[in-house]
């Protein structure tokens, strides 16, 4: 939770407006209430692992890019299902925020 | 009929028999007075039951009525078949009568009045309690109840303790969810908007505004912060840890961490050691040298990491003095770090082959072999010849993965050694690095190797070294396993196998 905190801090000083939630079952519930622009997601959360909460944001809200945060030790098999669900982006950990805070700018600027 | 044995142990449990039974056949009673003259009704003139009395409780119901009435005494006497016997006659008359069956006695009433008055007389005396509390007297019911009254004590103390321990630790969560709210923000604020510079010139107070010193007294909020750090420490990169580990020096969460070092519980060292190798807390290693031969396993393989990790000048001659042997586990995690660390700096690794420890001197022979370190195979040839054929098997490892071909003296040396496993080993490497010598011995030896594994390495290597001797070999032996492994040898698709 701490490292979500600390993503959200650095995002809302760029400016946005941000909804964070505590695990994968919040985050299923988040994406189909909320209007999103984007999602960031670890692999790793409990509930629902990260690729449960892609699949889901592919088949309601498919236009939504995700970045996927995970660790580089994690199953590469996951790491590439991931890409293979059309993510925009993946940011290994251990990561740098301003590196993620630019990879959000460019993503939704495009 | 005198012969058999009475029913009736004495004359009182006759009576008693006769008072329960009542009509005995044969039997009757008669009431006389003290000369021996039968009672006459004082009405009628006829005897006082003249054809006798049939049931001896009648009898001495009369017997006493007359005592009662008239001051007469007088006394039974007892028929047989109307004519007056003694007592005993009676007695043996009665007791006959049992014995054949022809009455059936009533046992109970005997039995128990028998029984009644034998345990009476065999129980001694003894008041009954004269207070209700008496029978803790008794010291077995005393003991029995004391262990249940210590049996309930003890249960209920344990829900006690167990109460007090789930209060604290419920207690315990709150607070470190409380604490990680508290910590998330003033967090945040620091490592987005202050730089590096900035971060290291604050002054405590400006540092208290965001971590109050009166929580930083507090042991569980340095504790969470410590994790805090600790967890975002390994999670980010660039700028982001050196502030983490700037913050945790302006926190004075590395002096907490040095006390640690010196707990005597060894998992608060062990947690000292981690938070001094994430944190880079270099001025805490020569607390850390101090475990690098603990006993206890954890606190040893954690403080080599942490002296392997941070100290830019130890090589490995710290680790050579390790009395203690060094499990699998322990040398994969020590290979990750030496295997980064050797590329920058010289580690010494040949101090390892002059250990006392032997797991430490393998270790030492498997570096050579992993990183490559040809340069050191020479001083693993000198010590060949002193040391045990564990550490031989290593060293022909290692020349044979090296593949150097210029230590074929002690693979040769190996091929006549007793130890199977070593000849093995020194075979199988003899296929890659031996010399013309080698193949002789393999196929001196060959005729008397034992096993069919040994020969298959054998013939494989003599192969390899002189096709030329390993065909002589072929030829001259039918020994049926030889030309087994040939015909395996030669088969394209089981050569490699």
């Amino acid at each position: 939770m701490l490292i979500s905190s600390l993503v959200q801090f650095r995002l809302k000083k760029d400016g946005y407006e941000t909804v964070l939630v505590k695990d994968g079952n919040a985050g299923i519930i988040a994406i189909d209430t909320e209007t999103l622009d984007l999602i960031i997601t670890d692999v790793m959360i409990p509930f629902k692992n990260g690729i449960e909460i892609i699949h889901h944001a592919r088949k309601t809200k498919p236009e939504v890019p995700i970045i996927v945060l995970s660790s580089l030790g994690e199953e590469e098999k996951i790491v590439l299902e991931a890409f293979n669900l059309g993510v925009a982006d993946f940011i290994p950990k251990p990561f740098n925020p301003n590196e993620l805070a630019i990879r959000v700018k460019r993503i939704l600027n495009s | 009929m005198g012969q058999e044995e009475l029913a009736f142990p004495d004359s009182i449990s006759f009576v008693d028999f006769l008072k329960n039974q009542g009509e005995i056949p044969g039997l009757q009673y008669s009431l006389v007075d003290s000369y021996g003259k039968i009672f006459l009704d004082s009405i009628t003139g006829i005897p006082l039951k003249n054809k006798g009395i049939a049931d001896f409780t009648t009898a001495l119901a009369l017997r006493d009525s007359l005592f009662l009435s008239y001051s007469v005494y007088s006394k039974i006497q007892f028929l047989l078949y109307s004519e007056v016997n003694t007592f005993e006659a009676t007695q043996e008359y009665v007791s006959n009568l049992l014995r054949n069956g022809d009455i059936n006695p009533k046992i109970a009433n005997i039995s128990n009045g028998k029984d009644l008055i034998s345990l009476a007389s065999r129980e001694r005396y003894s008041p009954l309690p004269s207070s209700l509390f008496a029978f803790f007297g008794d010291f077995k019911i005393f003991i029995i109840i004391g262990i249940i009254a210590l049996f309930f004590l003890i249960a209920l103390a344990m829900i006690f303790l167990m109460l007090i321990f789930k209060a604290q630790g419920n207690r315990r969560e709150k607070l470190f969810s409380l604490y990680d709210e508290q910590i998330v923000e003033p967090l945040s604020e620091i490592l987005f908007e202050k730089s590096l510079q900035e971060l290291e010139s604050l002054t405590d107070g400006e540092l208290n505004k965001s971590f109050p010193a009166k929580q930083l007294n507090k042991p569980i909020y340095r504790q969470v912060l410590t994790e805090r750090i600790l967890a975002l420490n390994k999670k980010m990169k660039g700028e982001f840890k050196l502030k983490l580990k700037a913050l945790y020096k302006r926190l004075n969460l590395d002096k907490v961490t040095i006390e640690k070092l010196k707990s005597k519980r060894w998992d608060r060292v062990v947690m000292g050691l981690v938070e001094v190798n994430e944190m880079d807390l270099k001025e805490a290693l020569n607390e850390v040298n101090k475990h690098v031969n603990s006993p206890n396993f954890h606190v040893r393989s954690q403080a080599v990491a942490t002296v392997l990790n941070l100290s830019e000048t130890a090589d490995l001659s710290f680790l050579r003095d390790q009395t203690f042997p060094l499990s699998r586990w322990q040398q994969m995690n020590y290979l990750r770090i030496i295997k980064y660390l050797n590329s920058s700096r010289d580690l010494h690794i040949n101090s390892l082959f002059s250990s006392h420890n032997q797991s430490i001197r393998l270790f030492g022979y498997k570096l050579v072999r992993i990183l490559g370190l040809v340069e050191l195979l020479a001083e693993l040839e000198e010590k060949f010849k002193v040391i045990s054929d564990e550490e031989k098997i290593e060293i022909i490892k290692t020349f044979e993965y090296l593949g150097v071909p210029v230590h074929a003296e002690v693979i040769n040396d190996s091929l006549k050694s007793e130890n199977i496993e070593l000849v093995c080993i020194a075979a199988k490497a003899a296929g890659e690095i031996g010399d013309l010598k080698s193949a002789n011995i393999i196929y001196e030896i060959l005729d008397n190797a034992p096993g069919f594994r040994l020969k298959m390495i054998l013939l494989k290597s003599l192969r390899n070294l002189n096709e030329e001797l390993y065909n002589q070999v072929i030829i001259k032996d039918s020994n049926s396993d030889l030309q087994r492994i040939n015909k395996h040898l030669l088969d394209p698709l089981l050569q490699d196998v």
